[in-house]
């Protein structure tokens, strides 16, 4: 018989907020978390807006060997620990090994740090005046750096390794993966961590993601990419999924994590369930590294793969909080998915964008909408999606426009799709008693 | 974790300093090593030496899938991930993995392990260079001039941007290998390897795909990665001759030597197979990862409880005695602090034993792969599988304290290899490991 997944814990780290319960309210009243760039001055480069977590996120400055002070440490503990203390959950003991082994986290991280900048002294020492106009010397830099190697260190910083394992010594877990598949990385973290308590090798798993992209090389280069927006100027109506004027999406870096449990684990222990992860799907469009297939062939399946493993059918399903990134494309593509998978009832379930208001998360985006998807199953209330002004024919299904509905969602399914054509969705519900 | 008998090893490629897995096996059973000075991009680099990969791009195009292949899109992981993938597609009898029906792609998954797709930094630190303010420099401050960012830009294309995320060796794996099934890419250790191995037997046993192609790149000698090495005093030597400077648990052994790497298997399960013809090399028997907290954010870990503990566990998971196997692909990747701790668990788990079993080490051929070290152990264990014969030790004439009565090859020996173990530690304490049983 199948080992059922629960959510019995969540935490997150949003330029919303750094508490589900006002996120959520936040999200139901429509408000945009977009302004203009404060990381750095951003006058220069083509967009100039992203979310960003704008509070100080408290915590410790060090977990056994790691430095948790890195924004992207200091948001993913954040997130982990919410999520734990959440769930009732304290670090298994060092000794208790039968514990540890049932135990795992299930992380995904990726673009984004400002390391690079520690190589910044090295660089002008070796190179001299930048405007000098003089030969960049690889080897000579190269060089350098083998005689100071200390000055290297801290490009540990790019690698962002050490989230995992310092998650890992947090829970107290003898399991740790890191894991990335471009803005899927967060659903896929849940799929990974679905996989091992149905497998039995573990009983409960933290997972989540962390993304701290809003740095000086990646907002421009994105922008080269022609993903992001260039509305600058209304930095609250950037970012606008399914609409006609749409652009481009809206960088945004958190944290996002979930504890899932084996059931009865989590009934044994009288833990609050808030949710039941009814099903997993994954497919790969196998197509092109920027674009997704543009039929949503690899969506589709997806979505039909997560109700074929639930069980359930198109007509069982409540809501879809959609990948819905803001660009032409995705948007396009995924309205044709949710078509190909739902035929008629396609027009029938409310569909949302969260990035309309949070922009993307990129590795934290799935986990955080799984977040909105679970407290839409909780409350009744399925958050909209804003900047809906002009209909684009391309895009011509229920997208919850700019005001949050009361609708009762048993099942909601969530959408995460990735650069290089990786996709996931995941299939949420009430908990049922002694389902089947 | 127990994985199902029924996962078969059909295929299997890599890509090494030597060249690919026959120029890896043939380098290897001569008793020679791939590590040699730097030279061709890799200038001024630490240590000095290392076993770059020498392949060429026109031989990646004429791969199984690699006629669309775009080299110039591909940071070294990536080129080197997707020369491993159409290496086992070319091995498991998968020629044209494009034209094949799409119900077939529907149920091929592509699991790659990348300890990172870190791009060469040319390019970065000219934005950082560009961006930089000399007279704070000069005490020892860096502060950036925002205005200049577009300029440090100049030259970077979206693609420079596209290269570098995470997701790419899978994501042009999947495209070479037609793999509409599960698609992941798990980072971030040396041991990522194996585990990344382990996560496609998973998603095979829950029946999610009927056929994987997965492995691992690490390409071990990128900069970015050999100065973090370097700055954690983690590198060989310099001046030491090349060829000996790769000493795999050996007592004399100053630090990893890089080498660039990949390897891939096609694992699929028996329905699979047979449906097609596939010849099965060897089955996956069970699997397993453990962490450990290390002592400092790179190593080492404390104690080598935490080795003893995963190969133990393994073993009761494969439901075999330390006695039962033949063959153990070991890590040794040349870190003192690493090998005396991995030589202890196994003079401990396997005691008398390791005069008989044969320890297998090619990091002593090929350097320190990184996160293909793992599966390029795989590859030599399967390797031994079908051809019989079991390596010299290369550069291990001291080894550690453990491994005192371990059986020493000088020359290639006839052996019979049945059961094996691939063992895959990296230095932050995450351990992986595999065990595999012939057909």
């Amino acid at each position: 018989m199948t080992r059922r997944v629960v959510v019995t814990g969540m935490g997150t780290v949003t330029p919303h907020a750094d508490r589900v319960d006002e996120l959520f309210s936040r999200l139901c009243e429509g408000e945009s978390a977009v302004r203009r760039i404060s990381l750095f001055d951003p006058s220069s480069v083509p967009c100039q807006v992203a979310a960003e977590v704008r509070y100080e996120v408290g915590g410790p400055d060090r977990i056994g060997p790691y430095d948790l002070r890195p924004r992207a440490m200091r948001f993913a503990h954040g997130a982990a620990q919410r999520a734990l203390d959440a769930a009732g959950l304290d670090t298994a003991a060092e000794d208790d090994f039968a514990e540890r082994s049932r135990r795992a986290v299930q992380l995904a991280v990726g673009v984004g740090s400002t390391a690079m900048e520690a190589l910044g002294p090295l660089t002008l020492s070796t190179w001299g005046q930048p405007e000098g106009g003089q030969d960049r010397d690889l080897p000579a830099f190269r060089r350098a750096a083998a005689a100071a190697p200390q000055l290297c260190e801290k490009l540990d910083e790019w690698f962002i390794d050490q989230a995992a394992p310092a998650l890992g010594m947090l829970l107290g877990a003898d399991r740790i993966c890191t894991a990335a598949s471009a803005c899927a990385s967060g659903s896929h973290s849940i799929f990974d961590a679905v996989q091992q308590i149905r497998l039995g090798q573990a009983d409960l798993v933290l997972c989540g993601g962390v993304c701290t992209p809003i740095t000086r090389s990646m907002m421009p280069g994105f922008a080269m990419l022609s993903a992001l927006t260039s509305r600058n100027e209304d930095p609250a109506a950037a970012s606008r999924p399914f609409d006609l004027d749409r652009d481009g999406f809206i960088m945004a870096e958190g944290a996002s994590m979930l504890v899932l449990e084996e059931y009865e684990q989590a009934r044994a222990r009288g833990a609050h369930i808030h949710a039941e992860v009814l099903g997993v799907g994954i497919a790969t469009d196998s197509y092109r590294l920027t674009d997704p297939e543009p039929s949503g062939r690899g969506m589709a399946a997806s979505m039909l793969g997560a109700l074929s493993d639930a069980g359930l059918g198109p007509a069982d399903v409540d809501y879809i909080n959609a990948h819905g990134t803001s660009t032409k494309l995705n948007d396009a593509a995924e309205t044709l998915a949710v078509k190909a998978a739902f035929g008629d009832l396609a027009r029938k379930v409310p569909i949302s964008s969260s990035k309309s208001m949070f922009g993307h998360l990129i590795h934290a985006a799935g986990v955080t909408e799984a977040i909105v998807c679970i407290k839409s199953i909780e409350t009744g209330v399925v958050t909209p999606t804003i900047n809906q002004q002009t209909s684009d024919p391309l895009c011509d299904l229920d997208y919850v426009p700019n005001t949050a509905r009361e609708h009762r969602v048993g099942v909601a399914v969530n959408n995460s799709f990735g650069f290089g054509g990786q996709n996931v969705s995941v299939v949420f519900g009430e908990l049922q008693g002694d389902r089947t | 974790m127990s994985v199902a008998s029924e996962l078969l090893v059909t295929g299997y490629g890599a890509v090494t300093g030597a060249g690919d897995e026959l120029a890896f096996r043939k380098l290897w059973l001569e008793g020679s090593s791939a590590v040699r000075p730097f030279e061709n991009g890799h200038e001024g680099l630490p240590p000095g030496y290392g076993a770059a990969v020498p392949w060429k791009h026109k031989e990646l195009r004429a791969l199984p899938g690699g006629r669309g292949m775009r080299p110039g899109t591909m940071t070294a992981s990536t080129f080197l991930a997707v020369g491993a993938v159409g290496r086992a597609l070319a091995n498991g009898g998968i020629e044209d993995p494009g034209a094949q029906e799409p119900e077939v792609a529907e149920r091929r998954g592509v699991y790659i392990g990348s300890y990172t797709n870190f791009p060469a930094l040319k390019k970065h630190l000219k934005l950082v260079h560009i961006m930089g303010d000399l007279e704070a420099a000069r005490v020892g401050e860096y502060r950036q001039d925002d205005a200049r960012i577009m300029g440090g830009m100049k030259g970077f294309t979206g693609f420079d941007f596209l290269k570098l995320m995470n997701n790419m060796p899978t994501a042009h794996g999947a495209i070479q290998a037609n793999g509409r099934g599960p698609a992941n890419t798990f980072m971030g250790y040396s041991s990522v390897g194996l585990q990344t191995l382990s996560r496609a037997c998973d998603a095979l046993r829950l029946g999610l795909a009927d056929q994987f192609v997965a492995g691992a790149c690490g390409p071990g000698t990128m900069e970015g990665l050999t100065l973090v090495h370097a700055a954690h005093g983690m590198l060989s030597d310099a001046g030491i001759e090349p060829s000996a400077a790769a000493r795999p648990l050996d007592q004399e052994a100053t630090g990893l030597v890089p080498g660039d790497g990949a390897a891939a298997l096609i694992i699929e399960t028996e329905g699979s197979a047979s449906s097609r013809g596939a010849r099965p090399v060897a089955r996956i028997v069970a699997a397993r990862d453990l962490f450990v907290a290390p002592t400092s954010p790179r190593g080492p870990m404390a104690d080598s409880s935490g080795i003893v503990r995963l190969l133990r566990g393994l073993l009761d998971e494969a439901g075999w005695q330390p006695t039962d196997v033949d063959y153990l692909a070991a890590t040794g990747a040349g870190l003192a602090s690493l090998d005396r701790l991995e030589a202890e668990a196994y003079g401990e788990v396997f005691g008398a034993h390791l005069a008989q079993l044969y320890l297998a080490v090619h990091t002593g051929v090929l350097g320190f792969t990184e996160a293909a070290h793992g599966p390029i152990g795989v590859v030599g264990a399967l390797q031994a599988m079908e051809d019989g014969l079991l390596p010299p030790h290369y550069n291990l004439d001291a080894p550690h304290p453990g491994l005192e009565g371990m059986r020493r090859v000088a020359a290639p020996e006839p052996a019979e290899v049945r059961r094996a173990l691939a063992v895959s530690l990296a230095p932050e304490g995450t351990l992986s490991a595999l065990a595999l049983e012939a057909c």
